[in-house]
């Protein structure tokens, strides 16, 4: 009985670790950044945030249920955004703790790698049931960006969000041509 | 003079009938329901937890508040950056599109 709990302890704290990171390595960017922006969200605050979004009109209550779809499947966010006085103030390789985490973490593979002109993007992403996710590491020439979208499916969705609220428009996955 | 002095003690010192309803009032100065006095603690226990529960729910619908803030922004970046590497692919080749990794 005693192993059994033991077990069950270990398989429960590995998996809270599967999809945690360490974001310390990124503590030294604070002195030299201009602005610094955390979102350190879990699956309750995302409902409690969901729950104050209305729309006004019956097309922004269409966009709004769209964008509840997609965060409904989330069960956690965190961003790290530091933003530069000038370029050079950061090196790319301040981003290797962060790359080094997502290459060892189970589940998780590289899916874009795209540099172009000093910037440099990366994403990550997990389809393994129950450890689902989406890291976007992105560097450029006076702003380093970090987002991970824990329990996040496709790139289709979050591209479906282009138009609401703001939010940039993009065209994901195969063109309608292609089909 | 003396006779005036007796009489003079006499109206002075002579029974007063009490008021009729004396006992009456007395009666009911003593049988006053104690619950007032009994429920004053619990009236102030109720005061207290309104306004505590006032205080908490507005502390929760401004951290709400923030917490939707927060989200939009998060998703605001996510797209902008995945917005820059479709265009940054796009450019590379105009039939590249990001294409999502089937195992």
């Amino acid at each position: 009985m005693i192993a059994k709990l033991v077990c069950l302890a270990v398989a429960c704290a590995w998996c809270a670790g599967a999809q945690k990171l360490d974001f310390s390595s990124l503590d030294k960017l604070k002195t030299k950044a201009k602005s610094v922006n955390k979102v350190s969200l879990d699956g309750p605050q995302l409902a409690d945030a969901l729950s104050l979004l209305s729309g006004s009109d019956k097309e922004s209550k269409k966009d709004l249920e769209e964008l509840k779809s997609l965060v409904h499947k989330l069960t956690g966010i965190e961003v790290r955004n530091y933003e530069f006085e000038k370029k050079g103030q950061y090196k790319d390789s301040d981003l290797e703790g962060i790359r080094s985490q997502m290459e060892k973490l189970n589940g998780w593979s590289k899916i874009i790698d795209s540099k172009e002109d000093g910037e440099h993007s990366e994403i990550f992403m997990s389809s393994a049931e129950g450890n689902k996710g989406l890291v976007i590491l992105s560097a450029e020439e006076t702003e380093i960006s970090v987002v991970m979208l824990k329990g996040a499916n496709s790139l289709k969705e979050l591209g479906s969000l282009g138009g609401i609220m703001g939010l940039p428009s993009m065209a994901v996955g195969p063109s309608k041509k292609d089909k | 003079m003396s006779d005036d002095l007796d009489q003079m003690l006499k109206e002075a010192l002579a029974r007063v009938e009490a008021p009729a309803d004396l006992q009456a009032k007395i009666m009911a100065r003593v049988n006053r329901p104690r619950w007032r006095q009994q429920l004053r603690p619990w009236a102030a226990l109720a005061a207290s937890l309104a306004l505590g529960f006032g205080v908490w729910s507005g502390y929760q619908e401004r951290q709400a508040k923030r917490n939707g803030e927060q989200l939009v922004y998060a998703l605001q970046l996510a797209s902008e950056k995945m917005s820059a590497v479709d265009g940054r692919l796009k450019r590379s080749s105009g039939t590249i599109r990001i294409e999502e990794m089937t195992r």
